[in-house]
């Protein structure tokens, strides 16, 4: 499945592109199917079922466009450069852009991801959501903005303000940003709030790219690689370094538990990733999000209003579920305090502490130092923008 | 920089692919209930894939686009197995080695069907 992953983002041929993406893909059914947990039959399918529409869509639009353009190659450069018809790209690009997006967990075809997210083995999670969302918005990019450009285009004709697919995609985008902060807040289900916050994310990655300026297309990126990051941590802590100790996800049990002074190290563990998650200047997300939104500024400040309200909610769910899971006031239970005499939890493992290391600190290294990554995107994206593909 | 990282290592990237794939195929031909082999043989594959990444992404700091291989795949509808290498991929690179470090030490426990 790794081994897809780098394909994808290695390919330079559309079909191959496209072999590497189904191979990245496939496996996500079996790895939710056999070591899931929560409803896991249902979660699988439900992926599998999103992940294979969303296929379709693609594959139609890349058969179309290869035989539209009428060439001999399929190498994403020469495509770019093959002169689609305008109207042509009109109705591709939404169908390809769409088709990658339910990947990226785009509103709202964003269902499958929570669900699969909380019925995956913890390292299944963090790779859905660290890597494999990212396939998603890597292919709404590379594809469907640098083959279908013109698709863009305004319509000629506005309705409440929407004249164009980059609209109709901005503002869902928006909308996933704050649906998903929104969900997370309400959530019972301490990895249902992770699985939202993706989403929420996500949305920030989407709304960079309709932005289709330098910075925008820059901070959705960087995004991607930060809440790569950053959620791939967030689900070690819940899935892996809580759950495995305490067997239950729900706040209102963890709150009993006091666990800030039981597993003092998974509490400041996620005080740190939860910071990362709301954009704390000094870790990678602030950069993402910061240029997300001037590059939205720049095209239309509804946008970065409605997302604003997305970033308030987003320090209120962290928040909300740092104080509930970890330092909760509230008396343990009977049943608690007896386990607590009997046994406490299993000391912190090596390999725990190791990733927690590595994946905080690359959001703080980047942090503090964006320009080790922005010096490798700002090129690609000015050329990507510039006339698709370099 | 150090020797290692000269220009045209950024082509070494296409062994992450090849890396990760081979590590699966033995995985699959390990004997059942090997879960310390099998969990080693993971980390050290996608430790691999993850200095790879690194490699590649420091050999290419500078450059634009880089191919990696061309190689003709499907010749009569123009299919080639292109690999290249820009900047965006090279970020992406880099978070799907740490992706996958990550995910192997956090799944250190599992004792169910390990291979």
């Amino acid at each position: 499945m790794i081994g897809g992953v780098y394909g994808v983002f290695l390919s330079f041929d559309l079909f191959l592109l496209f072999v590497f993406y189904e191979v990245a893909i496939i496996p996500k059914y079996f790895l939710i199917a056999i070591w899931g947990s929560t409803r896991r039959e249902y979660a699988a399918m439900k992926l599998a079922l999103y992940s294979f529409v969303g296929s379709a869509m693609v594959l139609i639009g890349l058969l179309a466009a290869y035989a539209t353009a009428g060439s001999h190659s399929t190498g994403l450069v020469e495509l770019a450069h093959a002169g689609l018809p305008a109207s042509f790209q009109m109705w591709c690009f939404p169908l390809v852009f769409t088709g990658f997006a339910i990947l990226a967990g785009m509103w709202p075809f964003h269902t499958w991801a929570p669900t699969g997210h909380v019925a995956a083995p913890t390292a299944a999670s963090m790779l859905l959501a660290g890597v494999v969302m990212k396939l998603g918005a890597y292919g709404c990019l590379r594809v469907a903005i640098a083959l279908f450009p013109r698709g863009l285009d305004p319509w000629g004709i506005s309705f409440i303000g929407i004249g164009s697919w980059r609209d109709v995609f901005a503002v869902l985008a928006v909308v996933g940003i704050v649906y998903g902060a929104l969900v997370a807040l309400a959530q019972t289900d301490f990895k249902f709030v992770i699985g939202y916050s993706s989403v929420s994310h996500m949305g920030f990655v989407l709304l960079g790219l309709m932005t289709l300026n330098q910075i925008g297309v820059t901070g959705a990126v960087l995004q991607m690689f930060s809440h790569g990051i950053i959620a791939g941590l967030l689900f070690a802590i819940v899935g892996r370094i809580v759950y495995d100790r305490t067997h239950t996800r729900q706040l209102a049990e963890l709150e009993t538990m006091h666990l800030s002074k039981r597993l003092p190290f998974a509490a400041w563990a996620f005080v740190i990733a939860g910071m990362a998650s709301i954009g704390m200047p000094g870790f990678s997300g602030f950069w993402a999000e910061i240029q997300v939104l001037v590059g939205a500024w720049q095209v239309n400040p509804w946008w970065v209003a409605a997302a604003g309200i997305g970033i308030v909610v987003g320090v209120a769910y962290i928040w909300r579920a740092m104080q509930k899971a970890f330092f909760s006031d509230l008396l343990p239970s009977a049943h608690v305090l007896e386990q607590e005499h009997e046994h406490n939890f299993a000391a912190i493992t090596w390999p725990e502490v190791t990733g927690v290391v590595l994946l905080a600190g690359v959001s703080l290294f980047v942090g503090l130092y964006p320009k080790i990554l922005l010096d490798a995107i700002e090129p690609a994206v000015k050329a990507l923008l510039a006339g698709g593909v370099q | 920089m150090f020797s290692i990282f000269h220009p045209n290592s950024v082509s070494l990237l296409a062994f992450t692919i090849y890396l990760s794939f081979a590590g699966a195929l033995i995985q699959a031909l390990l004997p059942k209930g090997r879960a310390a082999l099998s969990r080693w043989l993971a980390l050290v594959v996608a430790v691999a894939g993850l200095v790879l990444g690194v490699q590649g992404f420091v050999a290419g700091i500078g450059q634009g686009r880089v191919v990696l291989i061309d190689l003709p795949w499907v010749p009569s509808m123009g299919i080639r197995f292109l690999l290249a290498a820009d900047g965006i991929s090279r970020v992406l690179v880099l978070l799907t080695g740490l992706a996958a470090v990550a995910g192997v030490l956090f799944s250190w426990n599992i004792e169910l069907r390990t291979n």
